[in-house]
């Protein structure tokens, strides 16, 4: 199997001060299509800025990451933006929704971005829109303002966004983080039924609870993977 | 992201902070809108300025005699004998490039009658070519000709307001009045009802009111006190291939020539329409270069209240920013966004701005009676200063929101 993710000794420095933080030193990492992969550890521990070298957020400062065989290193700024329009779809721990625009102009807003060939029209967009947030059980919402949904449906609005340019990773960054357990629960479940449904899931989060739907951990500390197994539910 | 994407999303943000936006536009609405009324009320003056000038006569140039004390007068009286047929006589052998030379004399009647109306009215004595001049209309009748001149003839051709006071809706043609002790007799009824307008206080006589009759019928027929000059106001007329600019030459060679007829005593003065003009667009450009930098600094202040509101926005909204980032925005869709944002408020600001100038340009005109011009060039102007105005303070803003890390953007409280 081809990896969608390939992360090979990839660093990332920061240099603070005269003094060198090295948030990831030397993870390598194959993640391949349609896995269900969940990253942990603690804070402080790297898994954000992992997610974001692995969501094109931010460039390795050493060794190499190819995403969709692209590498990530040889791209300018304009060329990273285009990719994550392409491959991936991001979901955040507080939402992140334009307050003022309703359900469906938020699930459409990647699809503004796009560009040539992929242009949409707005009608176009809207019936995308639509059809993601079918997807993620809010169909009937459409026209509601993020500040008129209720945690768990913000975040399905966000998830909707995620998957509307049908993206080849869906990254979660703590996405049951603002949540009750119940809503949590919900939410998980939504992530499980799209992993089973074929799309690459990337979990990071600090909760065992969350990352025990993953088929398989990948646990850092200090800037390095501690283990990389997968769990019962990946050998089951 | 298009063009149309990012004015959606601008309108729908200003919507969103409807007084704020409202607040920043003012400064580009009072810019926008004080230049186009400044500029009104210069085209309007300018106007005016014009068609004052060309009543008397762009290829004119007009020597008046001037008014002194008695004192003064007996005195100058002994080197010269004031404006006088020889000097109509002399301008006409001597000066280059002139068509006619006419004579005018005024005289303030004690008494205007006809019948038992009374009327307050001036008498001018003119010849016969002041008509095409001066460009007096007629509305009945006809003007005199060279032979009621030689005749001496006792006719007069009247203003409107004359007719009206004396005849009421009567014809006036054939009917006679009486000035001071002569009897005259109606020929011709002008038209139009002209003001009198002065600029740069030099001022046209209003027909109206006036009583012309040949100028032999004055001389002769109406008793002037001995010290006045024999006549009171000389037009020359140059010929009309000359250029507009050759009564400007002209007037100074009348000047050498009436020195000398006159002994050097200034008795007269000499008016050059062209001379006028020059002096009016000067005054006029001042008036513009004044105005336009009180409007330019309004201009100012609200393209700095933009700045402002716009850096406000982009803080406000680092989050939405990053998130736009996060899921394909590039830097030129952030930046495009804000600018669109920047250049809407700018523009709606000036197309009200262009509104109240026109509105207030209006009142000017009918509080101040101050004439009002509104021209399509200072509305183009405005605008276009306006759309730079936001076009200015957009991009910083916009630039600082594009170069925005779409990492802290999204941690950003």
């Amino acid at each position: 199997m081809n990896s969608l993710i390939q992360l090979n000794a990839v660093e990332r420095h920061y240099h603070l001060g005269g003094e060198t933080v090295r948030a990831l030193d030397g993870v390598s990492c194959s993640i391949a299509q349609g896995e269900y992969v969940a990253i942990m550890g603690k804070s402080g521990s790297g898994k954000s800025t992992l997610m974001n070298i692995i969501g094109c957020l931010d460039t390795p400062t050493g060794g190499n990451y190819q995403l969709a065989e692209r590498g990530v290193e040889t791209l300018d700024d304009d060329e990273l933006a285009q990719l994550r329009n392409d491959v991936l779809g991001f979901v955040f721990q507080s939402f992140n929704l334009l307050p003022r625009l309703d359900a469906v102009d938020n699930v459409a807003l990647p699809l503004i971005y796009r560009e040539g060939e992929q242009r949409t029209t707005p009608p176009e967009r809207r019936t995308l829109a639509k059809a993601a947030l079918e997807r993620v059980g809010l169909g009937d919402r459409g026209d509601h303002l993020p500040n008129q949904l209720s945690g768990g449906q913000r975040q399905r609005v966000a998830i909707a966004r995620a998957l509307v340019n049908q993206p080849k990773v869906l990254l979660a960054d703590e996405p049951t983080g603002n949540l009750d357990s119940k809503t949590s629960k919900e939410i998980m479940a939504l992530f499980d039924q799209l992993a089973e449904a074929g799309t690459t899931v990337v979990l990071v989060t600090h909760e065992d609870d969350v990352a025990d739907h993953a088929h398989r951990v990948v646990e850092l500390r200090d800037g390095r993977i501690l283990r990389d197994q997968t769990t019962r539910n990946g050998s089951a | 992201m298009n063009f149309t994407e990012a004015l959606r999303s601008a309108l729908a943000n200003l919507g969103a902070h409807k007084l704020r936006s409202l607040l920043t536009m003012l400064g580009v609405i009072f810019g926008v809108g004080a230049v186009i009324a400044m500029l009104s009320i210069g085209a309007g003056a300018e106007r005016q300025t014009l068609e004052m000038i060309e009543r008397l006569g762009i290829r004119n140039v007009i020597v008046k005699a001037k008014t002194f004390p008695d004192d003064d007068l007996r005195e100058i009286r002994q080197k010269s004998a004031g404006l006088s047929m020889r000097d109509v006589d002399a301008m006409l052998m001597s000066v280059p490039g002139v068509e006619t030379v006419a004579p005018k004399i005024d005289i303030e009647p004690y008494q205007v009658l006809a019948g038992r109306q009374i009327a307050e009215a001036k008498l001018a004595g003119v010849s016969a070519q002041y008509a095409d001049l001066m460009s007096l209309g007629l509305q009945d009748g006809r003007f005199f000709d060279p032979v009621d001149e030689r005749q001496h003839a006792q006719i007069a051709v009247i203003g409107q307001g004359t007719r009206r006071t004396l005849f009421g809706f009567d014809d006036a043609i054939g009917r006679r009045l009486k000035v001071n002790d002569v009897w005259l007799t109606v020929v011709g009824v002008l038209n139009g009802n002209a003001e009198t307008e002065t600029a740069d206080g030099i001022s046209v006589e209003n027909p109206d009111t006036l009583i012309y009759v040949p100028i032999t019928t004055a001389l002769r027929k109406f008793d002037r006190r001995p010290l006045d000059s024999p006549l009171s106001e000389i037009i020359v007329k140059l010929k009309d291939e000359l250029p507009m600019e050759a009564s400007i030459s002209t007037g100074r060679v009348l000047e050498q020539l009436l020195s000398q007829l006159h002994g050097a005593a200034e008795d007269y003065e000499i008016v050059v329409p062209q001379t006028l003009l020059a002096q009016s667009r000067r005054t006029q450009r001042l008036f513009n270069i004044v105005m336009g930098s009180i409007a330019g600094i309004s201009l100012l202040v609200g393209g700095i209240g933009i700045m402002n509101i716009m850096l406000a926005t982009v803080l406000e909204r680092t989050r939405e920013i990053g998130v736009r980032r996060a899921v394909g925005a590039k830097k030129k869709d952030i930046l495009i966004q804000f600018l669109v944002e920047s250049f809407t408020i700018s523009g709606l600001g000036g197309l009200v701005g262009v509104v109240l100038g026109v509105t207030i340009a209006k009142l000017i005109a009918l509080s101040a009676g101050w004439p009002t011009l509104v021209t399509l060039s200072s509305v183009l102007l405005a605008t276009l200063v306006s759309l730079a105005v936001g076009m200015v303070s957009g991009i910083y803003p916009a630039r600082r929101a594009a170069e925005l890390d779409p990492i802290e953007s999204l941690r950003y409280e």
